[in-house]
């Protein structure tokens, strides 16, 4: 072999790809050409640095949140157990009875705040008392159940999940215990009801979410 | 693996953490674009996900994504054909510090990025993903001889850029 042909064959004697004539060809040749010896060295270092040196190579964002949004993207419809039916009654109920608590306040002659006979002639903190009462004890029914649900499921969710849930049911909680206080201070503001029930729904929704997550998306027990 | 493979996307994504470097690494290499690589990546994690089932441990789960991976990355290049022109590439690649800092001090990575696709892909498959010429030839639709061609020609190309 001439310095030519060692040329054409260092890749494959450098990964041992050779059959064990050429491998005594190149060996000799090697041997007595200290060109060709450098050449074969300098190859050697190139595929060793690429080995070594080039992977990994972590990502510069974490693409875990696109994988997995596009892996619930393309999963199949939603199959919904017994007592969801039950879970969404609840949350149909919450919604009429924002949508009602929203039509009394917006069809106040004032559509400010409340006057005092408003207030009186309710005999109680408001004029759209009687439903707003019911939509606050169907989201604590309604929340009662869904929190089952997710504590119920809580083991098969992954902690980051779970950590999500929970601090949004916080930042919910402490907003409807900020509005509740404000209510009680001022019970004919004419806003604090409307946007109550909206802050309900806001939770039920996210607890909804929990409770229907399908079947697939949750860790196998067992 | 087994959860994973029953469909626990919480154990996927423990799978995902562990390959993610290597998967976005050869995406990365292959491409030589690090946004491509990314969404690449991105793509092989998904196709991975739908295949897993079907993934019988006849060989390292490693081994089956990378070879997903590379399949991913060869069949989005193939309709692309994006040239690199290897002396712009290599340009952009030279520090601009000063005289004492050379085209010759790149490092391998930007090297890399700058051969011509076809060269880039033999070369990355070999010396990287640790392929044989035939699993190139099989994985990029060509030639065992074009194989060894290309890891020549971007063997050389590097050499030349990278020598001291």
């Amino acid at each position: 072999m001439n310095c030519l042909e060692i040329d054409q064959v260092l890749d494959d004697f450098v990964a041992g790809d050779v059959t064990p004539d050429e491998r005594g060809a190149v060996t000799a040749h090697l041997e007595s050409c200290p060109t060709c010896r450098a050449a074969a060295a300098s190859v050697q270092r190139l595929f060793a640095q690429a080995k070594a040196r080039l992977l990994p190579v972590e990502p510069e964002h974490d693409l875990w949140p696109g994988i997995a949004a596009r892996i619930d993207a393309a999963r199949p419809a939603r199959r919904y157990s017994a007592r969801r039916p039950v879970l969404a009654a609840a949350a149909v109920i919450l919604l009429a009875a924002a949508s009602v608590v929203g039509v009394r306040l917006a069809g106040r002659p004032s559509g400010g705040a409340m006057t005092r006979a408003h207030v009186d002639r309710a005999g109680t903190a408001a004029p759209a008392s009687y439903e707003f009462a019911q939509a606050r004890a169907t989201f604590a029914t309604a929340r009662r159940q869904l929190v089952a649900v997710f504590q119920s499921r809580r083991g098969m969710m992954s902690p980051q999940t779970v950590a999500v849930v929970e601090k949004n049911m916080r930042a919910i909680d402490e907003a409807v215990r900020e509005m509740e206080a404000a209510l009680a201070r001022d019970p004919g503001n004419a806003d604090l009801p409307a946007l109550l029930v909206a802050v309900y729904g806001q939770e039920i929704d996210m607890l909804q979410g929990v409770a229907t997550m399908p079947q697939q998306l949750m860790p196998q027990q067992g | 693996m087994r959860a994973a493979q029953a469909g626990d996307l919480c154990a996927f994504e423990a799978l995902y953490r562990q390959h993610v470097g290597r998967v976005h690494g050869l995406c990365l290499r292959m491409t030589g674009d690090r946004d491509a690589a990314e969404e690449l990546a991105q793509d092989a994690f998904v196709r991975a996900w739908r295949k897993l089932p079907g993934f019988r441990g006849e060989s390292a789960f490693a081994t089956w994504l990378t070879r997903l991976t590379v399949n991913v990355v060869v069949s989005s290049q193939r309709g692309k054909r994006r040239q690199a022109p290897w002396a712009a590439r290599a340009a952009s690649a030279a520090p601009a510090t000063g005289p004492t800092l050379s085209v010759t001090r790149i490092d391998l990575g930007r090297a890399i990025a700058g051969l011509p696709p076809q060269a880039r892909h033999v070369f990355v498959l070999h010396a990287v993903a640790g392929y044989g010429h035939g699993e190139i030839a099989r994985a990029l639709g060509i030639a065992v001889g074009t194989s060894k061609a290309q890891l020549h020609r971007a063997r050389k190309l590097l050499q030349e850029v990278l020598q001291p």
